[in-house]
């Protein structure tokens, strides 16, 4: 199986199986661009903002995702579901915050839509059936509304609050 | 060989770092979130700053935020909504559903009230349903007052919405059936705006859009022919505090104005909160002297429709602009072209007080529209860093109107990009408007280029050809008239005649061949009056232009927009079917050029 290197920013260097690679859109894009064959297993392929523990969870949760179909085109109007997230990818996300967002952010960089799916998901659940101020807490977010704004957004919802 | 990857030995370089260990071992975190905030606070200083860094970087980022707000229900995005302003700009968009609705029929005209017994006309509906984020995905249907109250009504029950309003016409507030929707809807039209011209006087104006839209945002003063009658016994009082409109941010100006500057000190005196202001017609400028609220105005327009409304609010070209350069306004955009009928010698009149504006809108100006004029006092205005566009005008003004020679366009526009140019040059003039010594060395920094057809070949030969031969494209697309030489060679016979030498000579020669970045050419054609004869040309242009200009580009994109009452537009589109890469229909008005490059 041809073999591309992904060198993290820390200098960690990952033999990874082309096809798995490409399933990122930036390094199928890099690839591309680059002219990059299958059997170049020399090329380096250098992500600067990944690091190699990050890149690491990356390459694992690809490589079990290998064979799965491609995720289906955005479609606005399809309501979707948090509930349905494998439960090989609900252990592989039992993490702490700070790697998950940093999984997140890797999957966003990398153009890994089914990965940036799940761990978004996994997000998703965590605010659910919270108030903003838990949400605020649970995230360190700083409320930057004035008290007037506040009570704006409280009269404009005062209507959904009342049916 | 993946396998091999997450093994510790295929790794090569550094070491993992301790951070790694945290990842590989499952850690107490609750994924569900049910007890995050208490799990969150037990992390120890140095990893909760990672971690809020982390969140900060994933949460601020709009691609991540919307992909996770998009699986929630209404009920969790409304929570999200009041998290912070950030996450309410994301969210809102996904629980709100936007109504364009537009009462009335367009020409209706304008009514007056002896005349206005037009219940059905009053009735007429026309909706367009828009959702999420995607604007371009919309339904349009008509209706009436009692269907469109039977829609929001339902969708009310699970969404939020939002209405842009438009009112054609004269509207009849005491219409049961208007009664009825403005009571029910009126505190969710955002945005409002009128179509034909709606006569009323200042104060009913005011007692409309106060009493029927609380929550309105955005407010186009333009189409409404506003009086200020001293006989008004309307028990309106404008001062007290109830009737203001708190959340109107901005009001904006989009065809004429039939009103006075004292009307629009009123609508000024009931907006405490305005943000901005754009296209503001400059007539109305004392209007900002009396509220002080010149700080609001972000964008300017000379001439709107009506130029002639200057004498009616008893001001000059050259008080309004003195009164203007006394605001010291902060500009972002500013178009100022001077009509065909302003008398000769006017310009200079004005000079230092549009030199004044450019000035105090150094930082924020980000577009202008001007004619390529000295009188816009250039040659002491500091860079204008922030300006990324401009278009130039032409509108037949008889003063003596270009770029001096001895500036450098470079220094005074350091950033722009965008160029577009909206005027007809006749070929003995051109190099007075667009010098090639001015334009050429500022060419290199455009990356975009808006032009029209007749512009074309002379425009390319100043900035990037200086003169050296022509173009096949220019020649082909742009004057529709092929010369002989074009036409002997893409004959296969006739082309024999020629050696390779002198067919790239020829090909060397393509003005748009020599634009080795060029990506993208939009063309949209759109001269109603082509002849058959530019229909019988243009499988030759086509191929011609592909094998001297477009080959030459593997990378251009070239995408032709064809005006869809175009004569011949079904023809046209077949034969440039082998040169571009798509081809639009162009809706739109009408207008008399034959090619608008983009």
């Amino acid at each position: 199986m041809p073999v591309v290197r992904l060198q993290s920013v820390d200098g960690e260097v990952f033999p990874v199986d082309v096809e798995i690679a490409r399933m990122s859109f930036a390094i199928r894009n890099m690839l591309d661009d680059l002219g990059v064959q299958d059997n170049d297993a020399e090329e380096v392929i250098p992500l600067p903002n990944v690091t190699g523990p990050i890149l690491r969870k990356v390459i694992e949760w690809c490589t079990h995702h290998k064979d799965d179909p491609p995720p289906p085109e955005e479609d606005d109007t399809r309501e979707k579901r948090t509930d349905d997230i494998p439960a090989w990818d609900q252990e592989f996300l039992r993490v702490d915050q700070a790697v998950l967002f940093d999984i997140i952010l890797a999957a966003n960089y990398l153009d890994i839509k089914g990965l940036l799916d799940v761990t978004c998901k996994t997000v998703a659940n965590m605010i659910k059936g919270k108030t903003p101020e838990e949400i605020r807490k649970l995230f360190n977010i700083k409320n930057d509304f004035t008290p007037a704004e506040e009570e704006q957004i409280r009269k404009e919802n005062e209507w959904c609050e009342e049916k | 060989m993946a396998e091999e990857a997450l093994s510790e030995n295929s790794c090569v370089g550094k070491k993992q770092r301790i951070l790694g260990e945290d990842i590989l071992t499952p850690t107490k975190f609750d994924p569900s979130g049910l007890n995050s905030p208490a799990s969150v606070l037990l992390i120890h200083d140095e990893d909760n700053r990672r971690n809020n860094k982390l969140a900060e970087a994933a949460l601020s980022n709009f691609v991540i935020l919307r992909n996770i707000f998009s699986t929630l229900k209404t009920k969790d995005l409304e929570s999200c909504c009041h998290v912070s302003q950030y996450w309410r700009t994301v969210a809102d968009p996904l629980i709100i559903t936007h109504y364009d609705i537009a009462l009335g029929r367009e020409g209706m005209g304008d009514f007056d009230d002896d005349n206005y017994d037009d219940a059905w006309v009053s009735d007429h509906v026309v909706i367009k349903e828009r959702a999420r984020y995607n604007p371009s995905n919309f339904r349009e249907y008509e209706s009436n007052f009692e269907g469109i109250s039977n829609t929001l009504e339902e969708v009310l029950q699970t969404q939020k919405i939002s209405i842009n309003l438009l009112i054609y016409g004269h509207i009849d507030t005491s219409h049961e059936n208007v009664t009825r929707f403005m009571t029910k809807f009126g505190s969710f039209v955002r945005s409002l705006s009128f179509g034909d011209e709606a006569t009323m006087t200042i104060k009913q104006f005011c007692k409309l859009v106060v009493h029927n839209f609380p929550n309105l945002e955005r407010l186009n003063c333009s189409m409404i022919r506003l009086t200020e009658y001293s006989t008004d016994k309307l028990n309106f009082n404008l001062d007290l505090p109830e009737n203001k409109l708190h959340h109107l941010k901005r009001i904006h100006f989009s065809l004429g104005v039939e009103f006075k500057f004292e009307c629009f000190v009123t609508i000024l005196k009931i907006a405490p909160n305005l943000e901005e202001i754009r296209d503001f017609p400059i007539q109305l400028v004392n209007s900002l002297v009396i509220t002080q609220k010149a700080r609001t105005l972000k964008s300017l327009v000379y001439p709107h429709n009506e130029p002639w409304l200057l004498d009616a609010n008893g001001e000059t070209i050259v008080t309004v602009f003195e009164k203007l350069a006394q605001l010291q306004p902060k500009l972002e955009s500013f178009r100022f072209v001077p009509t065909s009928f302003w008398p000769v010698g006017f310009l200079p009149l004005i000079k230092s007080q549009v030199y004044s504006v450019l000035q105090s809108s150094e930082a924020s100006l980000k577009t202008l529209s001007m004619i390529p004029s000295e009188s816009y006092g250039f040659q002491n205005t500091p860079p204008l860093k922030a300006l990324k566009a401009i278009e130039f005008q032409v509108t037949g003004i008889n003063d003596e109107h270009y770029f001096p020679a001895d500036i450098s366009l470079a220094e005074i526009f350091p950033n722009v990009t965008d160029v577009s140019i909206f005027m007809k040059l006749s070929e003995n003039i051109v190099n007075h408007y667009f010098p090639p010594n001015v334009f050429s060395p500022w060419g290199s920094q455009i990356r975009k280029l808006k032009l029209l057809l007749g512009n074309c070949k002379r425009f390319f030969r100043n900035w990037y050809n200086r003169g050296q031969g022509w173009s096949p494209w220019s020649l082909t697309l742009i004057t529709v008239s092929l010369p002989d030489l074009v036409t002997q060679l893409k004959d296969p016979l006739t082309r024999e005649n020629f050696t390779s030498d002198h067919i790239q000579e020829f090909r060397s020669g393509s003005t748009i061949g020599k634009l080795k970045k060029l990506k993208a050419l939009k063309l949209i054609l759109r001269n109603r009056f082509l002849s058959s004869d530019f229909n019988d040309k243009l499988p030759t242009l086509s191929q011609v232009s592909n094998d001297f200009a477009f080959s030459l580009l593997p990378d251009l994109k070239v995408t032709v927009g064809v005006w869809k009452n175009l004569r011949f537009a079904e023809e046209i589109k077949t034969s440039l079917q082998p040169l571009v890469n798509s081809i639009i229909d162009v809706d739109g008005y009408y207008f008399e050029d034959d090619l608008l490059l983009v």
